[in-house]
């Protein structure tokens, strides 16, 4: 959507402050022309300590003054997508919806926003109308429902891992045994069995380990990046022992 | 004949084999069925008291099986194997009335030790 509305301060500020959005006004050289009181309260700063700054200085990105020019010149101001946001907005008078950005502000931490900006005019000058919504504790409860998604799927691949491995262990566990009673004490062989044995006992600790996975985690291997056994599973010190990389 | 015979159920016939050679070599004598209802018939015309069961069977599970036996024969003694249960598994297993179970792999001394303790203890259940 293109074009821009036409309003004064007043009429401006009038319907800003009856929405339940942090919203801001923000001129042709990104500073706050206009906040509302829910800008305000988001953002931990009185109207005066707003009005006039740039962007990322007026919410405390903490990255505002990184290089002496300040906000929009670091090295982090390119990667910054609610500085590209407005930029296009003010450039190409051009409304963007629910773009989603994360901003790191001083005394607030990480906080993950959902932005849409609208060009408007303000006092005969082109700007951007800028409405926040802070969407940190929806994107941790979204991040819980999927690292829950992944466990569910993790756990029934493990199920059936665990069984199909735990039959031919079992078989060649139960075989070897068996040849071993045949064999006679001083047999040579009896040595080479004994560590079939022994493997086979690591692999079913290994299994066994698995079906008490109960956390998504991952470790990094090779370019991916695999189920880390050891960390996702309850804690089991004996089965540490003598883990493989 | 054996006096202590054992009934194993199981779909994989490599772990029937292998049981059926490691029980027989301690003593007893050793049944299979390869599913819950080929147990059922065989229960139907052999008396047996020991029984080995794998959960997952083909059609009626291990669990249903370890019922049915329980129901028609409370004094038998009946053991689940399992090549992976989870908790809410293991629960059922409890239910369902099996003494113990084990996890795959287990060692056949261990499946030998059971089976003579076992059958200990219907020996004592026989003799009140």
């Amino acid at each position: 959507m293109t074009g821009s509305s036409v309003y004064t301060r007043k009429s401006l500020l009038d319907i800003v402050e009856a929405l339940p959005l942090a919203i801001v006004v923000i001129d042709g050289t990104r500073r706050v022309v206009l906040a509302n009181q829910k800008t305000c309260l988001f953002v931990n700063k009185d109207e005066d300590r707003l009005i006039g700054y740039v962007g990322g200085e007026a919410f405390g990105c903490i990255h505002h003054d990184d290089v002496p020019r300040g906000c929009g010149y670091g090295k982090d101001c390119l990667k910054c997508r609610m500085r590209r946001t407005l930029l296009e907005t003010l450039k190409k008078k051009k409304a963007l919806n629910g773009v989603e950005a994360t901003m790191v502000l001083k005394g607030l931490g990480e906080r993950h926003l959902r932005i849409y900006t609208s060009p408007v005019r303000l006092n005969n000058e082109d700007m951007a109308l800028l409405s926040i919504e802070d969407i940190t504790e929806a994107k941790k409860h979204e991040q819980v429902c999927l690292e829950k998604e992944k466990l569910a799927a993790v756990l029934k691949t493990i199920g059936g891992v665990c069984h199909e491995l735990n039959q031919p262990l079992m078989i060649i566990l139960g075989f070897s045994d068996l040849l071993l009673e045949d064999l006679p004490k001083d047999d040579l062989q009896r040595q080479n069995i004994l560590e079939i044995k022994d493997q086979v006992d690591r692999l079913g600790k290994i299994t066994a380990k698995l079906m008490t996975i109960t956390r998504f985690k991952t470790k990094t291997y090779l370019n991916g990046e695999i189920i880390d056994i050891h960390a996702a599973s309850e804690e089991t010190p004996e089965l540490n022992k003598g883990k493989e990389s | 004949m054996f006096e202590k015979k054992i009934l194993v159920v199981d779909d994989e016939k490599a772990i029937i084999n292998l049981l059926k050679q490691a029980f027989t070599r301690a003593g007893f004598g050793v049944v299979p069925a390869e599913s819950a209802e080929e147990a059922l018939k065989v229960l139907e015309q052999e008396e047996m008291f020991v029984m080995f069961l794998d959960l997952n069977l083909p059609g009626m599970n291990g669990i249903e099986l370890c019922r049915q036996i329980k129901k028609d024969k409370p004094i038998s003694i009946v053991f689940a194997m399992t090549g992976y249960a989870s908790l809410f598994e293991l629960v059922d297993c409890r239910e369902a009335g099996f003494d113990d179970y084990f996890k795959k792999p287990v060692d056949m001394k261990t499946l030998v030790k059971s089976a003579n303790d076992a059958f200990e203890r219907i020996e004592r259940w026989k003799k009140k």
